[in-house]
């Protein structure tokens, strides 16, 4: 709980600093990805991996993935349709059976249309993701962050002893 | 003071240097993760590596333990990951009655699995050896035999449902297979006095306690039934019938009188026949009622009957039958062998369950948390149960051990999963102890649970093995044992879903015994009829469901010790019953005879009342009736009259040409 805490309040940290857009934006992309998956699976657990692997946000990940989630059980039907759409395609159907008889490659629960079908439309739609929120991230930063720490409010709580010895606090052990 | 200007520049220095450092860009990729991350892999690595096997090997003993209900030992287990092969050595199961000794302890069980079905999450054994048996070795250390739970608390863990079969079928009949008879008979022998017993019962008996409820009973109705009768019309009501039925004139002179004399007569019937089924209706009220209690009387006869058996077991005065004495002292023995089955058995239903009925199907009440989808399913070319032992060969040579066996067998698709595999789980044992004198043990199971129903066989025989001492049955006044014996035994089961059927035919020769009694008479019977037995044989059956079990035993011993003990007790038996009879009905018939009495006369009383009312109900309704027709009969031909008279007239008119 502390870790996840920890990320959380990084990632609000990063939000409101100059740098780290590019690992804010991938880390609300695989919470994207995350959070559309249905399951426990098998790339749940290769994003996982990619998540500790490479320097994605971590609290915006789960941050996302929360929100994301929420999303998902209004779009379920939505995966349904996709992901039936894609299995029942002749085609393929070759290449299904020949992974469905693999090692390893079921636990990916791929033969289940809501998995497919979330997994379709989070990999198509995660591009789209990460360019939205590091658009809205810039935004966020010249808009909204720039305007607050012009204000007046925020002058007077800088002047205060608690913000210097939080700053001091930050400068030394954040 | 430039000395201080250098130290403070060479500080700036330092600190940007170090600013610089931390605001230095790091690359895509967290190199600081690494070293965490090998340190779990390193820490799950060597965990498996040293500490997994000891682990596992210290779960499944005390798993184990719990399950089979004593000390079970396991000496090393060696497992891989990487070369997918479990191997235990050294198992070694405690002997429950005699926890000095093992059940059966096996040298080593290996297992190889299958890659492939790993990669899969399943476990396939391809090939499995089971080497190395010993039956009743002795142990270096006496097992621990897990406690039985105190009555009143509930076992515990997983354990709880298996405890919960077994103790199904111990509990059983327990007072059949008490194993004290012959302390009973030694009782009626040495002259207890059970007219001292008698007269210390304070408690009420259960008839006397159901004769007086149906005597309260009997109060009750009769003042419910009073009121009903009451409610019937009386002789009153039915003069004033007949004297309305008299005041009608039916004066044909007056058709407008006579219309209306008809009209009143069809109310006063119908009004009778709302009194006749009034009248019916009570009665047949007011007899089921009687009908009721009529029944509850005679049930108090069964109830003096159970009290007297009741009164029979508390005084311990033994049954001297056949099957009865055959039960009392072979009875426990085959009881535990079942009640072991039995546990066994639910386990390997557990694990190895038979195809869902649809009901089984239906599918919880619980909604998933997202949709669930549809799951495709493409032609499987390989498809695994979760657990799988294709072939376990079983051998295990005798040599110079003292427990060891030379045996051979093999188990045939044992699985979690018997109805995708479709194959029933076969189980062949052949082999002897040379050493212990146990030859010929042929063991044939077959377990089912391929189909909706289960079913489990099983067909063992055993041509020769020595038999240890056999407490047949123990009291302070007599102690009775096989002290040694040689056998010969026959098992046949069958378990179809719950209901078993199992027959088990055991021979014995050789026979020595223990026979100890104070009482002279008692030890003259057994010892001459043992004597004369060079063979005993008993032949035990078990029908039925787990919880209510068939039990039918017969032997040549127990009918022979029941010939034996009947000349000599049969006639005190019989005075002891006889005094027990005359108490109850001492004690219950005045009551009883008032009852009965009592209700025969409530009843006459009610049937006559009845048939009377119905009677003089009937009786007006009829005259009625007929009153009734009479008069219509008139009526109707002077109408007939009136209309020929008419046409008569008419048709002089038409002659006469008016």
């Amino acid at each position: 709980m502390t870790l996840l805490l920890k990320q959380i309040f990084g990632f609000l940290k990063l939000l409101n600093s100059d740098t780290g857009t590019n690992q804010l934006a991938s880390g609300i992309m695989v919470g994207f990805i995350l959070g559309m998956t249905p399951s426990f699976s098998l790339q749940t657990l290769l994003v996982f991996v990619l998540l500790f692997l490479f320097r994605i946000q971590i609290g915006a990940a789960f941050l996302a993935a929360f929100f994301f989630k929420f999303m998902a059980y209004l779009l379920d039907p939505t995966f349904h349709s996709i992901g039936s759409l894609a299995l029942e395609v002749d085609g393929l159907k070759g290449l299904y059976t020949t992974l469905y008889n693999l090692p390893i490659i079921p636990f990916t629960r791929f033969n289940n249309s809501i998995v497919m079908g979330s997994a379709i439309l989070s990999i198509i739609l995660a591009p789209i993701i990460f360019i939205l929120a590091k658009t809205l991230i810039q935004k966020y930063r010249e808009k909204v962050l720039k305007k607050f720490q012009e204000s007046k409010f925020w002058k007077v709580v800088k002047a205060t002893g608690f913000y210097k010895w939080y700053a001091k606090y930050d400068s030394l052990y954040g | 003071m430039s000395d201080n200007t250098n130290d403070q520049e060479i500080k700036k220095e330092n600190s940007n240097k170090k600013s610089d450092k931390k605001n230095k860009q790091k690359g895509p990729i967290r190199l600081e993760a690494i070293i965490p991350v090998v340190v779990v892999i390193l820490a799950v690595f060597l965990y498996f590596k040293f500490l997994f096997d000891s682990n596992l090997k210290s779960a499944l003993e005390f798993g184990g333990t719990q399950v089979h209900g004593a000390e079970v030992n396991i000496s090393k287990i060696e497992s891989s990951f990487f070369g997918a092969y479990f191997h235990l050595y050294g198992l070694a199961i405690t002997n429950k009655e005699k926890p000095t000794h093992n059940l059966l302890e096996i040298g080593q069980i290996k297992f190889q699995l299958v890659w492939d079905a790993l990669l899969r999450a399943k476990f396939v054994v391809e090939k499995a050896s089971i080497e190395n048996i010993l039956v009743a070795s002795k142990r270096a250390k006496v097992g621990y035999v897990v406690p039985p739970t105190p009555p009143g608390e509930e076992p515990s863990g997983a354990n709880k449902a298996l405890k919960e079969v077994e103790s199904k079928v111990l509990e059983q009949a327990k007072g059949d297979f008490d194993q004290n008879v012959l302390g009973d008979i030694a009782n009626i022998l040495g002259g207890t006095n059970s007219d001292d017993q008698l007269n210390k019962i304070t408690s009420e008996l259960k008839s006397e306690k159901r004769i007086n409820e149906i005597q309260k009973a009997l109060d009750e109705k009769k003042l419910l039934w009073d009121k009903r009768i009451k409610e019937l019309p009386n002789q009153k009501e039915l003069n004033k019938i007949n004297t309305q039925i008299k005041k009608l004139k039916f004066n044909t002179k007056n058709p407008k009188q006579f219309a209306n004399d008809l009209k009143t007569l069809d109310k006063i019937i119908k009004d009778a026949d709302r009194q006749i089924k009034l009248v019916n209706s009570t009665g047949k009220g007011l007899n089921k009622d009687i009908n009721g209690l009529n029944a509850s009387i005679k049930e108090i006869e069964a109830l003096v009957n159970k009290d007297i058996n009741d009164l029979q077991k508390r005084f311990k005065i033994p049954q001297i039958d056949t099957k009865g004495f055959s039960k009392k002292l072979f009875g426990k023995m085959f009881q535990e062998r079942i009640a072991g089955y039995a546990k066994y058995i639910e386990m390997g239903k557990k694990y190895m369950p038979p195809k869902k009925t649809a009901s089984e199907k239906q599918p919880d009440l619980i909604p998933s948390k997202r949709q669930n989808g549809r799951n495709y399913n493409f032609s499987r070319k390989k498809g695994y149960p979760l657990f799988w032992l294709k072939h376990a060969k079983i051998s295990s040579k005798a040599e110079k051990s003292e427990f060891g066996g030379d045996l051979t067998g093999e188990l045939t698709n044992l699985t979690s999963s018997p109805t995708t595999l479709g194959i029933p789980t076969i189980f062949t044992l052949k082999g002897d102890f040379p050493n212990q004198n146990i030859f010929g043990i042929d063991a044939n199971l077959t377990l089912d649970h391929t189909k909706d129903e289960a079913v489990d066989t099983l067909s063992t025989s055993i041509k020769s093995f020595p038999l240890g001492y056999k407490k047949l049955s123990s009291s302070d006044s007599v102690e009775f044992a096989i002290r040694e014996a040689h056998g010969r035994s026959e098992i046949k089961g069958v378990m179809k879903d719950s209901k078993i059927q199992i027959t088990a035919k055991n021979y014995f020769t050789k026979l020595k015994y223990d026979i100890a009694s104070n009482n002279k008479d008692i030890k003259e019977v057994l010892t001459n009829v043992v004597n004369g037995m060079p063979l005993v044989t008993i032949v035990s059956e078990a029908t039925g469901s787990w919880s209510d079990i068939k039990w039918n035993i017969n032997s040549n011993l127990g009918s022979e010790l029941s010939k034996g003990f009947k000349k000599q007790l049969q006639a005190k038996i019989d005075e002891a019953r006889k005094k027990i009879k005359d108490y109850v009905d001492n004690k219950i018939n005045a009551e009883r005879e008032k009852l009965t009495g009592e209700f025969s006369k409530v009843k006459s009383e009610i049937d006559n009342k009845i048939s009377k009312s119905k009677k003089q109900v009937t009786s007006a309704k009829n005259k009625a009736t007929k009153d009734l027709n009479k008069n219509k009969a008139k009526n109707k031909a002077k109408k007939n009259l009136e209309k020929k008279g008419k046409k008569a007239l008419e048709d002089l008119k038409k002659k006469f040409k008016f």
